[in-house]
């Protein structure tokens, strides 16, 4: 029963906090940000905004061909000479590689010698 | 018991954290759905403490000493990072929210919240476990290297054996 009680203390918390997240997020960024929705033949692509019948799903954009451009998602440019158009086909969708992995291998070491230390000294 | 409990649940958080804040190296598709079990985990982690959580919220304010109140400190702001992470989570994802056929629109305003709060979340982490390594390193010690030590070492040869039952004469 103590648990229980504990248990709807803290799911009532983090919906609390969820919320307050939403909220912020939502005030920061406009209309541009929304709740989840259901996915329909006439969706548009929540990141590029393109309605295409051949959709790339989360994979890489299609090379660009030569007279064809591509709309930024970001920023709404349709230049040729965007400055983001290699991450669109090459790095669209994907994590950093680099960084959060170095956090991850300093964490997992770190706590493992504070153990070791800690067991030996 | 309750150490074991609590040895056990913090070693399976830890572990699933680190999967679930490693996508680069497992992809997405593993990194949201492992993350989900690490909120569950993290829950669970939240919901055995709650009783030092409540006692310590109600002497914030009075005399408390030092060490409590930048623990309370500090994991406020893990669950703060922790839910943000979570929704921002799902602002960005392609596979759980696909999964059950729905999107959230604004990736690129989700992106940099999920990014900022993983790294503040993941610091966090690190003075978390700076602040409970005693703990950690006495019940690892007692719990597991011990009993294994227990187990491994035979019985000297000039002390009685313990595990044998006493002679009634």
């Amino acid at each position: 029963m103590k648990i229980m009680k504990a248990a709807m203390c803290v799911a009532m918390l983090v919906v609390l906090v969820s919320i307050a997240v939403y909220a912020v997020v939502t005030l920061a960024g406009g209309s541009n940000v929304g709740l989840p929705e259901k996915v329909v033949a006439a969706s548009r692509c929540p990141v590029a905004g393109c309605t295409s019948s051949s959709c790339h799903g989360a994979g890489p954009a299609p090379e660009v061909t030569a007279g064809e451009t591509m709309v930024c998602p970001k920023v709404g440019c349709e230049a040729e000479t965007c400055h983001a158009a290699d991450r669109l086909t090459s790095h669209y969708n994907e994590p950093k590689t680099s960084s959060l992995n170095l956090w991850i291998l300093g964490l997992s070491l770190f706590t493992i010698a504070m153990i070791a230390v800690a067991l030996y000294l | 018991m309750k150490t074991t409990r609590d040895l056990i649940i913090d070693a399976v958080l830890l572990a699933v954290y680190l999967i679930a804040a490693n996508p680069a190296t497992t992809g997405l598709l593993v990194h949201e759905w492992v993350s989900i079990g690490a909120l569950l985990v993290a829950l669970v982690h939240t919901v055995l403490h709650w009783d030092w959580t409540v006692e310590t919220v109600k002497r914030f304010l009075g005399v408390l000493a030092v060490a409590p109140r930048w623990n309370l400190v500090i994991d406020a702001g893990m669950l703060a990072a922790f839910v943000a992470v979570m929704v921002s989570g799902f602002g960005v994802s392609r596979h759980v929210l696909l999964a059950f056929g729905y999107f959230a629109p604004g990736y690129f305003v989700w992106k940099p919240v999920h990014s900022i709060s993983a790294v503040v979340l993941l610091a966090l982490v690190v003075v978390h476990l700076v602040m409970h390594w005693r703990w950690i390193a006495t019940a690892v010690r007692t719990r597991v290297v011990e009993p294994m030590r227990g187990r491994r070492e035979p019985v000297a040869p000039d002390q009685p054996c313990t595990d044998s039952p006493e002679r009634v004469s």
